[in-house]
């Protein structure tokens, strides 16, 4: 359960990001594909080679994605109804393996790189809250 | 066994060479009781881990996490030989501290997290996949005893 606490850091967080989204979205995908090699599973019609443009695309869309959900803390389920429809039909990226997880740890790891000293453990616990949720959400229509 | 390219372990050896166990133990150790309390059970007798100012200050938070990641500092000299140098303290874990290995895992996603934090843009990809690699492994190995 995300405190008030919580969402200060998180919103904290998101605007020392805002002026390098695209840059975060594609390094966090770019570390995902080098770390997990699975995931890559679910990409194979991009060119996953490091700086490409469909990373590039792709990484901007997610982080995009988790700025929605960093405006709707109080109302996630809603807020992230399509794209949880979406990952459930459409995608079906595999819940159980902990996919979503990777990209979240990937995600923290790019955080941590960007802010340094500033990733404290309080923020680095709700962040790792959110993502979670975001998580819980993307799989909530699964069955 | 594990297979460990030259190149991993020259990406582990030069991390390893600047990394402060005393300070980077404590850290992660730390950030495993704040993130995940639920961990919290395994130290009641820590004292006080009310808050994560406490947590962070706590000595023997501090001392136990440097104890922790100075046994990893022995994996980092044993690759080769995982299983056999973490066999002990697999069986510990298992027979007396009741440890579900999945908490290996947190603590070694985590310590990744502390890494890139300190070591910043010089914490690349493919650093971060080598010392995924190496933590998964030293948590299989930690497991590997367990019955």
């Amino acid at each position: 359960m995300l405190t008030s606490e919580d969402k200060k850091l998180i919103n904290q967080v998101w605007e020392k990001v805002s002026g390098c989204q695209e840059d975060v979205g594609s390094e966090t995908l770019d570390r995902m594909f080098v770390t997990y090699p699975q995931t890559k599973t679910y990409f194979p019609h991009f060119d996953l080679h490091h700086g490409s443009d469909q990373i590039r695309i792709h990484g901007k869309k997610v982080v995009a994605a988790l700025g929605n959900a960093v405006m709707n803390l109080d109302n996630l389920s809603q807020a992230l109804s399509e794209l949880s429809n979406l990952h459930a039909y459409n995608l079906r990226v595999d819940p159980t393996c902990s996919v979503l997880q990777l990209l979240a740890q990937c995600f923290q790891v790019v955080l941590a790189v960007h802010l340094g000293k500033d990733y404290t453990p309080e923020t680095h616990s709700a962040i790792d809250k959110f993502l979670s949720a975001v998580a819980a959400v993307l799989a909530e229509k699964y069955r | 066994m594990v297979h460990w390219s030259a190149e991993e372990k020259q990406l582990i050896a030069s991390v390893w060479g600047k990394v402060s166990v005393e300070e980077c133990g404590a850290e992660a150790l730390a950030r495993l009781l704040i993130v995940y309390p639920w961990t919290q059970r395994f130290f009641d007798n820590f004292g006080n881990l009310s808050s994560p100012t406490a947590i962070v200050g706590n000595p023997k938070v501090r001392a136990h996490g440097k104890k922790v990641l100075t046994s990893f500092g022995e994996a980092i000299k044993n690759l080769e030989n995982l299983k056999a140098t973490y066999s002990k303290l697999s069986e510990l874990h298992c027979d007396k501290l009741h440890v579900d290995p999945e908490n290996f895992r947190l603590l070694g996603d985590i310590l990744i997290i502390v890494l890139a934090a300190h070591f910043g843009k010089d914490f690349t990809p493919s650093c971060q996949a080598t010392w995924q690699k190496l933590v998964g492994v030293v948590a299989h190995a930690l497991a590997h005893k367990y019955h």
